[in-house]
C-alpha cells in the first residue's frame, strides 16, 4: 500500500518536494506507524549483526574481538571453494532444497484446491485440522519418529514401504544416501503441507461465489472450475510465496539435516548448514564458518532476485 | 579438534556419556541457529554474545573491557596473601562440567572440606551436558568464573589467548605442594600439561589404577557352549562362530532368527568399535583411543583409515556383513540403543553373540553378566597364514589414567592464590582418593590404614552399582586428583572385574614398544597447525566417516573404490595433517 502511495506520488508530481513530502506523510503516517516495530525488529535483529560479516574477512582472534582480527581479504572462501568439501554441501544443499520446492511447494496449493472443493463444511474442517496437526511436532520429535518408523527391521512404515515394493527389502531407509532425499523431502510435506495451505484456502475463501455459479451454468465440471476459477485466483499468492521459497533455496533446515545425518547418509545429508557447524562452531573455526555462511547468504540473493525477474515479466507479480 | 574429543571417552569409559548423540545433538541446534542457519552470516560473530550471556561486553571481545562479575570480588581479593593466614575467607566463582548422574557439589561434603581447607568459599555453576555446544560462545564472550573444572581443551588456551591464567609461576613447593609432588613423581603429568609455549594453563590428573585398555571384547559362552563351540582364536573361526549364531537358537527361546551374532558402536576413535578392537590383528598397534585413525609405527605417525591392511580389514566386516552377521541397525543405533541391546529383550535372553564394552555389569547387566567372556584377541587368517601379522591390542593406558585440563584458572581471577591452593588440596592424596570414589564423609570410602583406602559398596537402600554410586556421588574420572602409585586402594567389584577381564590381552598389550606409542594429549601444536588441522579434520572426517559405512553395507565395492577414496582423503588434507603430527611426535620423542 506505501508502494501505492509511493507511485502515486511520483506520478502526481508537479508539486514541490516539500509539499509533496508533507502530503505524503499527511496520508500515510498511521501505516509508518503501525510499521514501527517491524523496523525497529529488522534494524537491530539483521542490521546490526551485519555488522559482523566482516568476520568473514578476518581472522577471528580470541583477544581482539570480532572487529580487531587481521584482514586476510578472501582467504576463508578461498579455502571453502577449494576444499573438497565445497561442491558436495553445495550439491546437498542444492538438491534438498530443490526437491523440497519442487514436491513441497505444489502439495498445499494442490491440497488447498481439494480441500476449497470439499462442500460439507464438518468434514472440511475435520480434514484440514488432520492435516495441519503434524507441522506443531517439533523437528527433534519428528526425526525420532522417522528413526522408530523407518528403522530396519522394525520399523513399521519402512516395512510397509517394502512389503508393497515401493522399497527394495534390503534398504536401510534411515540408514542410505539413495533415502536420504526422499525421505527428508516427504516426511517435510507431510509436516507442513496443512499448515502451508491455510494461506491458499484464506485466499480461495475470498473468490467472488458468483464465479462458481457462473462457471456452473456455463456447464463447467470440477476441474475445469479449479483450473478456471480457483488457480487465478491464488495465482499472486502462489507467485510471491515462490519468490520467497527461492530466497531461501539454499537455506536448508539445518535441525533436521543434522538430526537425521549419520554415517551412512553422510554423503548425502552433509549440506553447507551441518558443515559451517561442524567447522565453525565445533572446531571453533568463526572465521571460515561465517565465509561459508556468507557465501550461502549471497547465493540465495542471487536466485531471489532471479526469480523475481522471471516473475515480473512473465506473471507481473514480483516483491520490487 | 582430536584433543577436544579426547574428553568424552577417556574420562568417562564406563558410562559413555558421549554416546547420547541424540540428546547432543538437540541442544547443538540453539547454539548453531546463531551460525549456521542465520540469514546473515555475521550472526556467527555476534552469537557468541547473544546466546549465553546478554549482558557481557562480548562484541568487542577484549578482555580488558570485560571484567563482567569479578569486579565485586576485587575488592574482596586485594588483600589476599594475607587472606589465608589471618584466617578470612576467599569468594570464588566455579564452573564445573559434570557427568549427568553426579550430584551436586555443594553436596559433596569432602569439597567443603577442601574448600574450608583452602580457606575459600565458591560459588558453583554446574553444567551436565552439552558444554561442548555451548562452551564456542561462552568463551568467546569472556564471560567465565574464577575456576574451571573439567571444561577447557589444550586448543582453548590459544584460540582464547587471554582468557586464562597462567599457572607456572603459581606451582611451587610452598603453594601447591601436592601439585609441585605429582609433577616430581610422575614427569609425564608435567609433559602433559604444559604447552608448546611451556606455558601451564590446566591443572592434569593422574590415577594410575586404571587398566592398560579401555577395549574389552566379549563373547556369549553361554552361547558357545549351548551350540558346542570352541572359543574363535582367528578371524575364520569367529566367522564360522558368529554364523552359528546366526542360524542356530543359540540363547535357546526357541526363536532361531534373534540372535545378533556382533553388534559395535561408532567406527574410528571409538573405543567399542570393530577397528577399535581388531584392527591390531592386522599388526597395528592403536594407542589411546586412536581418535580419528592415527597411530605410529617405527616413530613413523599414519592414519589406519588410509591403510592396505584396513582395506583388507573392511574387506572382512563387509563379509561379515553381507552374511547378516552383524547388527543391521549398528551404524544408525545411538549409544543407549547400543547399550540397551546388550543388555537382553524383555524376557531376559541375551540377543548379542559377540560385543565390545567397557566391563561386564556395566555393559550386559546384572542378569546376564555371567553369559560373557572376555575373547582374547583373534588371528587375522584371511589368505593367509595367522602368523602373517603381529597381533596387536589397543594400548589406552595414559589415556586412561592422565588427562590433561582438570582446573583451569581464569585471568581475570581476583586471588590467584587462593584458588592454586584450593586447587592443590584436591590432589592431596586423601582428597584424590575421594575425588575419583566419593568421600570419607559421605560414606562413599573409608580410610582403612596410613596410606590405604577402601571403596564402600553403595548401600542396599540406594539400589544400585558401585559404578553408577561413584558416577553419582563425586566427579569421579572428571575430577582433578593424583593418586599415588603407592597408594593401597581396595576398590569395588566392577573396577576389580574390569582389570581381570583384561588379563587375557596382557600379553598381547606387552608387545606395544615406545616408538609405536602414539599419546594424542601429549603432542603440542602451534595455533596455527592447529587450526589448520582442525579444518582439515572435518574436511578429512567427513570422507572417512562415512566411507567405512557404504563398503561395510556393501554398496560400494572395496575393491573398486579404494584408489578413489584414498586420492579423496589425501585431497581432504590428510598429507599436511600427517605432516604436523609428525613435527609433534618428533618433538615429543625427541625429549
Amino acid at each position: 500500500m506505501i508502494m501505492a502511495n509511493a507511485n502515486k506520488m511520483q506520478t502526481g508530481g508537479k508539486q514541490s518536494f516539500g509539499f509533496r513530502a508533507k502530503k505524503y506523510v499527511s496520508h500515510t503516517w498511521q501505516l509508518w506507524i503501525m510499521l514501527i516495530p517491524a523496523i525497529v525488529y529488522i534494524f537491530i535483529f539483521c542490521y546490526i549483526p551485519m555488522y559482523g560479516v566482516q568476520l568473514a574477512f578476518r581472522e577471528y582472534s580470541f583477544a581482539t574481538g570480532i572487529t580487531g582480527g587481521k584482514w586476510v581479504g578472501f582467504k576463508y572462501f578461498q579455502q571453502y571453494f577449494t576444499s573438497n568439501m565445497f561442491w558436495p554441501t553445495l550439491r546437498n544443499t542444492f538438491v534438498l532444497s530443490f526437491f523440497s520446492i519442487l514436491v513441497g511447494f505444489p502439495a498445499p496449493i494442490i491440497l488447498a484446491m481439494i480441500i476449497n472443493q470439499l462442500r460439507n463444511k464438518k468434514w472440511k474442517r475435520v480434514v484440514q485440522t488432520t492435516v495441519y496437526i503434524p507441522y506443531f511436532i517439533s523437528v527433534v520429535v519428528m526425526v525420532s519418529m522417522i528413526q522408530v518408523l523407518f528403522m530396519n527391521d522394525k520399523g513399521v512404515i519402512g516395512n510397509l514401504l517394502k512389503d508393497i515394493g515401493l522399497v527394495s527389502q534390503s534398504t536401510n531407509i534411515v540408514g542410505s544416501a539413495s533415502t536420504f532425499v526422499p525421505l527428508y523431502v516427504l516426511t517435510g510435506v507431510w509436516q507442513s503441507m496443512g499448515w502451508n495451505s491455510i494461506i491458499y484456502i484464506a485466499a480461495l475463501s475470498s473468490v467472488d461465489t458468483q464465479l462458481y455459479d457462473a462457471c456452473k451454468i456455463d456447464g463447467a465440471n470440477r476441474w475445469q472450475t479449479m483450473w478456471n476459477i480457483d488457480f487465478p485466483a491464488i495465482l499472486p499468492t502462489v507467485m510471491i510465496l515462490l519468490i520467497m521459497n527461492m530466497g531461501n533455496i539454499l537455506n536448508v533446515g539445518f535441525d533436521k539435516a543434522f538430526l537425521m545425518q549419520n554415517d551412512l547418509n553422510r554423503s548425502a545429508s552433509q549440506v553447507i548448514s551441518t558443515y559451517v557447524y561442524q567447522v565453525g562452531i565445533k572446531s571453533s573455526q568463526f572465521s571460515f564458518g561465517t565465509a561459508v555462511g556468507l557465501f550461502n547468504t549471497v547465493v540465495n540473493f542471487v536466485f531471489l532476485m532471479f526469480t523475481n525477474w522471471i516473475s515480473k515479466r512473465s506473471t507481473g507479480t514480483g516483491l520490487l | 579438534m582430536t584433543v577436544h574429543n579426547a574428553q568424552d571417552g577417556k574420562n568417562n569409559p564406563e558410562k559413555g556419556k558421549d554416546g547420547n548423540i541424540m540428546k547432543k545433538k538437540v541442544l547443538a541446534l540453539l547454539l548453531s541457529t546463531a551460525m549456521a542457519v542465520s540469514v546473515f552470516a555475521g550472526c556467527g560473530g555476534s552469537g557468541g554474545g547473544s546466546s549465553e550471556n546478554a549482558s557481557s561486553g562480548s562484541e568487542t571481545g577484549s578482555s580488558e573491557e570485560q571484567a563482567p562479575a569479578d569486579n565485586a570480588s576485587e575488592d574482596a581479593g586485594a588483600d589476599s596473601g594475607a587472606a589465608a593466614s589471618n584466617g578470612e575467607v576467599v569468594k570464588l566463582k566455579a564452573l564445573a562440567i559434570l557427568h549427568p548422574l553426579t550430584k551436586d557439589v555443594q553436596e559433596m561434603q569432602y569439597v567443603t572440606q577442601i574448600q574450608e581447607e583452602a580457606g575459600v568459599e565458591i560459588e558453583w555453576e554446574l553444567i551436565r551436558a552439552d558444554w561442548d555446544q555451548v562452551k564456542a560462545t561462552r568463551f568467546a564472550s569472556g564471560d567465565i568464573p574464577d575456576l574451571l573444572f573439567n571444561a577447557t581443551t589444550n586448543a582453548d588456551y590459544q584460540t582464547y589467548k587471554g582468557l586464562f591464567l597462567e599457572l607456572t609461576p603459581y606451582i611451587n613447593q610452598d603453594l601447591t605442594p601436592n601439585i609441585a609432588t605429582m609433577f616430581e613423581e610422575e614427569p609425564d603429568t608435567r609433559a602433559l600439561a604444559t604447552t608448546l609455549e611451556g606455558e601451564i594453563y590446566g591443572t592434569p590428573k593422574f590415577q594410575g589404577k586404571w587398566p592398560d585398555t579401555n577395549t574389552v571384547m566379549f563373547i556369549n559362552k553361554q552361547w558357545l557352549d549351548n551350540l558346542g563351540l570352541e572359543m574363535p582364536t582367528t578371524f575364520t573361526e569367529l566367522k564360522e562362530v558368529l554364523t552359528a549364531f546366526k542360524e542356530q537358537d543359540a540363547n535357546g527361546n526357541g526363536d532361531p532368527g534373534d540372535e545378533v551374532p556382533l553388534d559395535f558402536n561408532g567406527w574410528f576413535g571409538s573405543a567399542y568399535s570393530l577397528p577399535g578392537a581388531w584392527m591390531g590383528a592386522l599388526g597395528i598397534q592403536l594407542t589411546n583411543q586412536a581418535r580419528n585413525g592415527y597411530f605410529a609405527e617405527d616413530g613413523q605417525v599414519k592414519n589406519y583409515a588410509v591403510d592396505e591392511r584396513y582395506k583388507l580389514f573392511m574387506k572382512y566386516v563387509a563379509d561379515l556383513y553381507s552374511n547378516g552377521l552383524i547388527n543391521t541397525n549398528a551404524v544408525t543405533n545411538d549409544y543407549s540403543m547400543f547399550q540397551s541391546l546388550s543388555r537382553g529383550n524383555e524376557a531376559g535372553d541375551a540377543m548379542v553373540g559377540v560385543v565390545a564394552g567397557w566391563e561386564e555389569t556395566d555393559k550386559f547387566g546384572p542378569d546376564l553378566y555371567s553369559q560373557y567372556v572376555a575373547l582374547p584377541p583373534l588371528a587375522y587368517d584371511i589368505d593367509c597364514a595367522a602368523d602373517t601379522y603381529d597381533t596387536r591390542w589397543k594400548h589406552d593406558f595414559s589415556d586412561l589414567n592422565m588427562s590433561a585440563n582438570r582446573v583451569a584458572v581464569s585471568a581475570k581471577c581476583s586471588d590467584p592464590e587462593a584458588a592454586m591452593r584450593f586447587i592443590d588440596r584436591f590432589y592431596d592424596q586423601t582428597h584424590s582418593v575421594e575425588v575419583l570414589f566419593g568421600g570419607i564423609p559421605d560414606g562413599n570410602v573409608a580410610e582403612t590404614g596410613d596410606n590405604s583406602y577402601e571403596v564402600l559398596l553403595p548401600p542396599a537402600e540406594a539400589n544400585t552399582d558401585p559404578g553408577t554410586w561413584k558416577w553419582t556421588s563425586t566427579f569421579a574420572d572428571n575430577g582433578p586428583m593424583y593418586i599415588r602409585r603407592a597408594t593401597d586402594l581396595k576398590m569395588a567389584e566392577d573396577m576389580t572385574n574390569a582389570v581381570n577381564e583384561r588379563t587375557v590381552y596382557a600379553d598381547t598389550l606387552a608387545k606395544a614398544s615406545s616408538e609405536d606409542m602414539y599419546p594424542d594429549m601429549f603432542m603440542k601444536y602451534s595455533a596455527e597447525d592447529e587450526n589448520n588441522m582442525a579444518l582439515m579434520q572435518a574436511n578429512i572426517d567427513n570422507v572417512i566417516n562415512n566411507q567405512w559405512a557404504i563398503w561395510m553395507v556393501g554398496d560400494e565395492d572395496i575393491d573398486a573404490t579404494w584408489d578413489a577414496y584414498v586420492e579423496n582423503v589425501n585431497s581432504a588434507g590428510l598429507q599436511d595433517v600427517l605432516a604436523i603430527r609428525q613435527a609433534a611426535f618428533d618433538a615429543y620423542l625427541g625429549k
